[in-house]
């Protein structure tokens, strides 16, 4: 309603997110845990004075290097901006709750990179004991970040006593929080190790990669171990709407939380038999399945973690579709078209009614619905008579516990009710997309 | 009529103003130096390469020499471009959220295309830096980062300029919500991203001098020679497109830098005085001249505030922002700030005692 609703045909904004977010999660989670994993190594090897492990931690870091350095790091630029074009309101709160929040953890960013790069370039030129040093900076700073940035993420979904307090205090240290850092801090460990089986199993000479497969087979066991108690331990804090759309409530988030379960089983029958069991047998095939399956366990869990959010973006305080729960008895009262920023006709019972509806439909509805594509409501209306949409419209919030309710006047409910009904009549790709397109006419800038 | 600028956000910002356009300014140039190198750092790795292919044995070797050192420096100024873009872009939203977010949805697929390009960018370095064999192919990946990363540029110009022109924005959206669009019409943008580019030349260049230090042999001396000239003529080359960019703008803003407000117009032609300064010596004092031309960036980065300042305000002033300040989460900033420095300091000073590498 403030800010104007990017509309990119078929496209819906909560793909892009999730495309962006699931691959920046898939590689910052091992940013985090290969740190520790490169150090440890690394100790490891200068203990056992063992030259062929210490030959690998060196091809690693490299590898560590391009992954996180650069995918790692641009790609966590890539969701700022993409929520920022998404969610431009959602995100407003988040930079301005948690600014200094964002900032801390930047210079916790900084420390990581510049620890990363004197720890890659500094094999042959630093002594061992700085170089280690170097290695616990890295790994240290990477993980404050993910502890700033955890808070953030869980504030979303639980933010707990700031919706009275306002405090940042409250914000940071909301009730998932804790549960939440323990979760991820596994995550990461366990995908260190993943990506360990991955550089494990094309390393120089052969006679090593038994020995590494099967350390780095144990890392991802070891992570593994502590997800079951802590995911636990993360779910008796959501929400309980949250907790019932995640089981039952909502049978596509059912079905993927169910999918998060049993991939991440799998991952670890197939990391025990596999690569712990066998690891002279463990082949680039299986790693890599088990890379396949971890970013599939990483990209159904966080969508999981997404969708339960809704119908809020920031729970009991903002709806997906960016309206504050406390406009919502004013925007009730004067109308959306009256508050509306970024449209062209404010008048319900303009003649122009296809416009209007689909203005009412941008503003309020696009956040997570498009036309013909992504969540498409011309499927999702197709035979439905207005008064049947209209009906819909009025118990939103209660047919769909996971929709906000529609907030407007009754005519504009009426007219997007129409426009919704026409629209389920047409042809794809037809009228509701061309108006998209049209502009307004003069007359009907005028007529404002 | 009701306006088309989005509204603060009710949360309010969680400093006081002063602070926040304080560290906004402050920290800007610590991303447009490494962003200058970055940039203009792909081209000359991608003209040394090509020259090294077929030149005579003795200058085959200082380009060689030049190339040595820019492997590793593209590498390290663009992470750095990027670490150090961030707080200035988190200040700016804090700041001047209303006109950003609008800006950058306006032209969605645009914004969003430099994180792609970027990356793609930040690669074809890596590329470049691993790839030791073919000179022809070294040109074409250093060549291909910095274009990429010129593209970048462009489309930052773009929103910057964009997110200052509240009053083209309802015409913009009303034809189309696709976020296809750009500023193109905009009389400043050609030389305000000229400037940017040409900038980035002359620091490129000075960053080459300083690489040769107190180096006596042949390709030392070439490369400060060398360094020098980048250095001054694009400087030189500066002083005509800054006031093609100055008298780009509109009169009461421009009017600002010269003479309306003492401050602003001391401030740019201090700044001005110090670069042309700086080209003076470079030759001799590469060092000095670096500081100069810090000292000149600073001095920019709070014109270009002013700039920004002035255009918005008939509809938007900071003044205006309501501030709830967060002075606990504000202190843990400072502290972690303060330890953040000294363990970079600490492992800077490690890595530069250790000398060089013994492979």
């Amino acid at each position: 309603m403030n800010f104007p609703v990017w509309d990119p045909p078929m496209i819906g904004g909560g793909i892009l997110i999730g495309i962006v977010a699931i691959l920046h999660v898939f590689v910052s989670h091992f940013a985090v845990g290969g740190g520790l994993f490169l150090v440890l190594t690394e100790r490891r090897a200068y203990a056992e004075d063992d030259r062929e492990l210490l030959s690998y931690v060196r091809k690693h870091s490299l590898f560590f290097v391009l992954v996180t350095l650069v995918f790692g790091a641009v790609s966590g630029v890539g969701i700022w901006w993409t929520i920022g074009l998404v969610h431009p309101t959602a995100t407003s709160t988040l930079i301005h709750v948690f600014v200094w929040a964002w900032a801390v953890e930047w210079v916790f960013f900084l420390v990581e990179i510049a620890a990363a790069l004197f720890y890659y370039y500094g094999w042959e030129r630093l002594d061992r004991r700085t170089h280690l040093i170097i290695g616990w900076i890295y790994a240290s700073a990477a993980w404050l970040s993910l502890l700033v940035i955890n808070g953030i993420l869980t504030f979303m979904l639980t933010p707990g006593r700031w919706l009275v307090t306002r405090s940042f205090w409250d914000a940071y240290f909301n009730p998932t929080m804790l549960p939440s850092l323990v979760t991820r801090t596994a995550v990461a460990i366990a995908l260190a190790g993943l990506y360990a089986l991955l550089t494990a199993a094309v390393v120089e000479p052969k006679t090593l990669r038994p020995r590494v497969t099967r350390y780095a087979a144990l890392w991802v066991l070891a992570g593994c171990a502590v997800l079951p108690l802590s995911g636990a331990w993360y779910i008796s804090q959501i929400p309980p709407m949250a907790r019932e759309i995640s089981m039952g409530g909502a049978p596509a988030v059912t079905i993927f939380a169910g999918l998060s379960v049993v991939l991440s089983v799998l991952i670890v029958v197939v990391t025990y038999f596999g690569p712990y069991r066998r690891p002279q047998e463990a082949s680039v095939l299986t790693v890599a399945t088990i890379a396949v399956l971890g970013l599939a366990a990483t990209g159904v869990t966080e969508w999981v973690r997404e969708a339960v959010r809704k119908p809020y973006v920031i729970y009991g305080y903002m709806y997906s579709n960016a309206l504050r729960l406390e406009q919502v008895a004013d925007v009730r009262r004067t109308g959306l078209l009256a508050q509306a920023k970024w449209v062209t006709l404010r008048d319900p019972s303009d003649p122009d009614w296809r416009r209007v509806g689909y203005e009412i439909f941008r503003t309020e509805c696009r956040s997570c619905h498009t036309i013909d594509g992504y969540n498409g409501m011309r499927l999702m209306v197709k035979g439905w008579r207005e008064e049947f949409v209209d009906y819909q419209l009025q118990h939103l919030n209660e047919l769909k516990g996971f929709m906000p309710p529609f907030v407007g006047s009754d005519a504009e409910r009426r007219v997007l009710a129409r426009w919704l009904a026409n629209l389920g009549r047409e042809e794809p790709f037809s009228e509701g997309l061309s108006i998209a397109d049209s502009a307004a006419s003069p007359r009907q800038e005028e007529a404002r | 009529m009701i306006p088309t600028l989005p509204s603060p956000d009710p949360v309010g910002v969680p400093a006081p103003i002063g602070l926040l356009t304080a560290l906004l300014v402050a920290l800007l140039p610590l991303h447009l130096i490494p962003m200058n190198v970055a940039l203009g750092g792909g081209f000359v790795a991608a003209w040394a390469s090509w020259r090294a292919r077929r030149a005579a044995e003795l200058e085959r070797h200082r380009y060689r020499s030049l190339l040595a050192s820019f492997t590793t420096a593209l590498l390290v100024s663009t992470a750095a471009t990027i670490t150090f873009g961030i707080a200035p872009l988190l200040f700016l939203q804090v700041l001047y959220g209303p006109l950003y977010y609008t800006s950058s949805v306006l032209m969605a697929w645009f914004w969003l295309a430099v994180i792609a390009l970027l990356m793609a960018g930040y690669y074809s370095y890596y590329a470049f830096a691993f790839h030791r064999r073919d000179a022809s192919q070294r040109a074409v990946l250093a060549l291909s980062g910095g274009l990429l990363l010129l593209i970048v540029g462009f489309l930052f110009t773009n929103n910057m300029t964009l997110m200052l022109h509240p009053e083209r924005w309802r015409e913009m959206y009303v034809a189309s919500a696709h976020g296809l669009h750009l500023n193109t019409a905009d009389a400043t943008l050609g030389p305000r991203f000229l400037h940017f580019l040409t900038a980035s030349f002359a620091v490129t260049g000075l960053f080459v001098a300083l690489l040769a230090g107190r180096r006596t042999d042949d390709a030392g001396v070439w490369m400060r020679r060398l360094g020098a000239r980048l250095f001054a003529g694009a400087t030189h080359a500066q002083i005509l497109i800054g006031l093609l960019f100055l008298y780009s703008l509109e009169r009461p803003v421009r009017d600002l830098f010269l003479g309306s407000s003492v401050r602003d117009t001391v401030v740019l032609w201090t700044a001005v005085a110090l670069a042309l300064l700086a080209t003076l010596i470079v030759r001799r004092r590469p060092t000095v001249a670096a500081a100069l031309t810090v000292a000149t960036i600073f001095g920019m980065s709070y014109v270009r505030h002013r700039v920004r300042e002035a255009l918005v305000a008939p509809v938007f002033s900071l003044d205006s922002l309501k501030v709830v300040p967060q002075y606990g989460p504000m202190a843990v900033f400072a502290v972690v700030l303060i330890a953040g420095i000294a363990t970079l300091v600490w492992m800077s000073v490690r890595f530069v005692r250790a000398g060089p590498s013994k492979a």
